[in-house]
């Protein structure tokens, strides 16, 4: 079980292993909260779960606040970063979005307004250590 | 309000899309469709649907009301979007109708004069959109404000009064309460409303006309 656990990588390869390990654990309608600073690895994550369901063409959606995916499964990858106010998540039917039992949702900087976020969700915690290497933390909220 | 010409209702605040012609609650024509992520699609059939089987034009209609929420945040946004794109279009005017007044009135002839009743619909998987209501002959009394508010804390509010909900409640949150299971008013009842309380906030003026999301929290970062 690789949730709720924590892990120190040394490379891009190591995460790619653990995104491919942390999709066996995730099923239709669960949301998954990603945070951590800039460049700590929140996209490349997504980015690399979501080619376990047959999904290459990931970039990060802080300019368009949310991307949405079909392959083996739906899934919503959406980026808070850039949003200055609750409303504006309201604004695109936020609640929507995360009411879609169908759907796998990933949120970058979730943090920034948990209080969209549903109570039940995972998080995992990506931090960028001085000697380059990073923790990435996996915690499961119900 | 005319009363000889028909109001065309719509009501997409939840998984049903509604729409009801109504010319008297003796004559009315409607149609209810529950498929998924369909609402954008099959409201113009439906409305098209309801006009073609009374065999009159939308510019016969007298006046268009659209379920203001709250609800589904894409579904009272079609529902609105196309309440005022067919009034625009045929120079008509709108009633944005209180979605759970219409919930109340449905319900109302199940209950006494001054029964007091609780509406609970269901926001997300944490929240719930929750009024108390005094079911007076004459009007619907809200005892506590429509509001927000989180499923778990939703015993602050109810107490013994029947819930209308689309809720399955923990027996944590609630004691034995005669349930019964509505998400939205049926369309017939967002006409109805129009007919008995819309005269007020009849209106041309829908330009800025937003449905009611209830979601006023503050800025968190």
């Amino acid at each position: 079980m690789l949730v709720p656990s924590i892990h120190k990588v040394v490379s891009e390869e190591q995460t790619s292993n653990l995104a491919d390990e942390f999709v066996k654990e995730i099923s239709a309608g669960d949301v998954i909260v990603l945070n951590g600073e800039l460049g700590t690895g929140k996209t490349f994550f997504v980015k690399k779960a979501l080619l376990n369901f047959g999904i290459t063409d990931v970039n990060s959606p802080t300019f368009a606040i949310v991307n949405e995916f079909e392959g083996k499964g739906k899934f919503y990858h959406l980026d808070f970063y850039r949003v200055e106010k609750i409303n504006e998540l309201y604004d695109i039917g936020i609640e929507d979005y995360f009411n879609d039992k169908e759907a796998i949702s990933f949120v970058e900087w979730g943090n920034l307004f948990s209080d969209v976020l549903p109570k039940k969700r995972i998080e995992v915690n990506f931090k960028l250590n001085q000697d380059l290497t990073r923790d990435i933390e996996f915690k499961r909220y119900e | 309000m005319n009363k000889q010409k028909p109001i065309l209702a719509l009501e997409t605040s939840e998984k049903i899309c509604g729409v009801c012609l109504y010319f008297s609650d003796d004559k009315f024509f409607e149609s209810k469709i529950n498929l998924k992520n369909s609402h954008s699609e099959k409201i113009f059939s439906s409305i098209d649907y309801v006009l073609n089987s009374a065999g009159i034009n939308i510019k016969d209609v007298g006046v268009i009301a659209v379920s203001n929420g709250p609800g589904s945040f894409t579904g009272l946004r079609i529902g609105m979007s196309a309440a005022k794109g067919l009034a625009l279009g045929s120079n008509l005017p709108v009633v944005p109708v209180p979605t759970f007044e219409a919930i109340a009135l449905q319900v109302k002839k199940y209950f006494k004069i001054n029964s007091e009743i609780v509406i609970a619909e269901r926001v997300n998987s944490d929240e719930a959109y929750v009024t108390k209501i005094n079911l007076d002959n004459e009007k619907i009394d809200f005892i506590i404000p429509l509001q927000v508010k989180k499923i778990d804390k939703l015993n602050e509010i109810i107490g013994k009064e029947p819930i209308i909900t689309n809720i399955s409640f923990d027996e944590k949150i609630i004691n034995n309460n005669f349930i019964i299971n509505i998400g939205a008013p049926d369309p017939f009842y967002i006409a109805q409303w129009s007919k008995y309380f819309g005269t007020g906030v009849k209106t041309t003026e829908y330009d800025f006309m937003e449905p009611n999301y209830l979601k006023n929290f503050l800025i968190k970062k």
